[in-house]
């Protein structure tokens, strides 16, 4: 059964109840609770297609969206991220729960999920065939990686390449692509039919709004890809989309350093990285257009 | 006053089980004592292969290595593979 199965009161009330809500968001099942007016509705958009975790499964993440008792509760009212307990996370504004949980999200996978290698970067694939996007904020990771999946390229994360050291495969982890600023219009006007959750304005990242995971990635999301290419964007206002093969040597240390856990799986992340990077190629893209960097990575794949 | 003697000779550590690969150009070295990668150009490499062979002071190295002129950039390296803890002082 999916999220979107159930109605909104119906996820209200199971988000609400003290065991919360469990699903399978890839190779995790997340338990979330949260008491928050509103959110449960934006929840479904973003995660109806995700399968619902009923019993029997033991949960990876154990999530609580907490408001607080007091004045915050009431006037000008917070919302807390909890994970097993209070985080260091700062409190967001209470109708900002959505971009909270996100953020809270990815913190918990950072954090907990030293299994895997854990790179910083967005992944679409063709098929079995995974194309990597590392990027540093505003580097136009989120607004390429989105205008890919528009375009029929499979999402298995906007945040992080979930890399296996065991098998070199790359797990997907589909979930919302949160797009930021001016990469909010970009996206509405490159595909007028994209869904859009609502726009968060004046977070720390400045005016948000999350980008629905296409279902087809959603049903997806066990099966694994892999990397073939490692593409570094770099958005410039007015360029035109140029991709500048990379030695593997500097592709070796790029993966290092993009790796949020690289020096804590010792030689397993080294064995993994030297295996990534003699399985992949490697490129700069500079673009100021999404839909000539598609078709330049649409060429990409097809040779 | 008296001061440490200064090393005169360099050798590599007894344990160093160091994992090394070749990626085109470019020797990547994981020493699982420190968890630490280095990069190392073929100079470092031809070195540390050289104190594979045992425990020698600079113009030793030298010779190994078939290398004449000014030593001064072998002793740069010398201290950098210390510095990195690749490579050990032995002291007189």
């Amino acid at each position: 059964m999916k999220i979107g199965a159930l109605t909104t009161g119906e996820t209200t009330r199971r988000l609400a109840s003290a065991d919360g809500l469990a699903w399978r968001a890839g190779p995790f099942v997340v338990r979330l609770r949260a008491d928050v007016p509103g959110f449960a509705g934006q929840l479904r958009l973003l995660y109806g297609e995700h399968r619902l975790v009923e019993t029997g499964e033991t949960n990876d993440f154990h999530l609580e969206l907490a408001r607080p008792w007091g004045l915050r509760r009431w006037w000008r009212p917070k919302v807390f991220f909890e994970m097993d307990g209070p985080t260091r996370m700062a409190p967001f504004p209470l109708d900002h729960a959505l971009p909270l949980f996100e953020w809270g999200f990815n913190y918990a996978i950072a954090t907990r999920a030293n299994h895997y290698l854990l790179l910083h970067a967005a992944v679409v694939a063709q098929g079995e065939r995974a194309l990597l996007l590392p990027g540093l904020p505003g580097s136009g990771k989120s607004t390429l990686c989105a205008a890919l999946v528009l375009r029929g390229w499979r999402l298995l994360s906007d945040e992080f390449g979930l890399l296996r050291p065991s098998s070199g495969l790359l797990a997907p982890l589909p979930r919302s692509i949160a797009l930021k600023n001016a990469s909010i219009a970009v996206i509405r006007a490159f595909e007028p039919s994209a869904v859009l959750g609502p726009e968060f304005p004046k977070t720390r990242k400045g005016t948000v709004a999350h980008l629905r995971p296409p279902p087809e990635s959603v049903r997806a999301q066990e099966q694994g890809a892999r990397p073939v290419w490692v593409v570094s964007p770099r958005f410039e206002a007015g360029a035109a989309a140029r991709l500048v093969p990379l030695p593997r040597d500097h592709g070796f240390l790029r993966l290092a350093h993009n790796a949020f856990n690289y020096e804590l799986q010792g030689e397993r992340g080294f064995r993994a990285v030297t295996r990534m990077t003699r399985a992949c190629r490697f490129f700069d893209l500079t673009f100021g257009d999404p839909g000539e960097a598609v078709a330049l990575l649409d060429g990409l794949a097809a040779s | 006053m008296t001061s440490a003697p200064l090393p005169i000779s360099w050798a590599i550590g007894k344990d160093a089980s160091w994992i090394w690969e070749s990626i085109e150009n470019s020797f990547f070295l994981f020493n699982p004592h420190s968890g630490e990668t280095h990069l190392l150009n073929a100079a470092a490499v031809e070195m540390l292969e050289a104190l594979r062979e045992g425990a020698a002071s600079l113009p030793e190295l030298l010779d190994r290595l078939g290398v004449a002129g000014d030593p001064a950039p072998y002793r740069a390296l010398l201290e950098e593979l210390d510095r990195f803890g690749l490579i050990v002082p032995a002291w007189t």
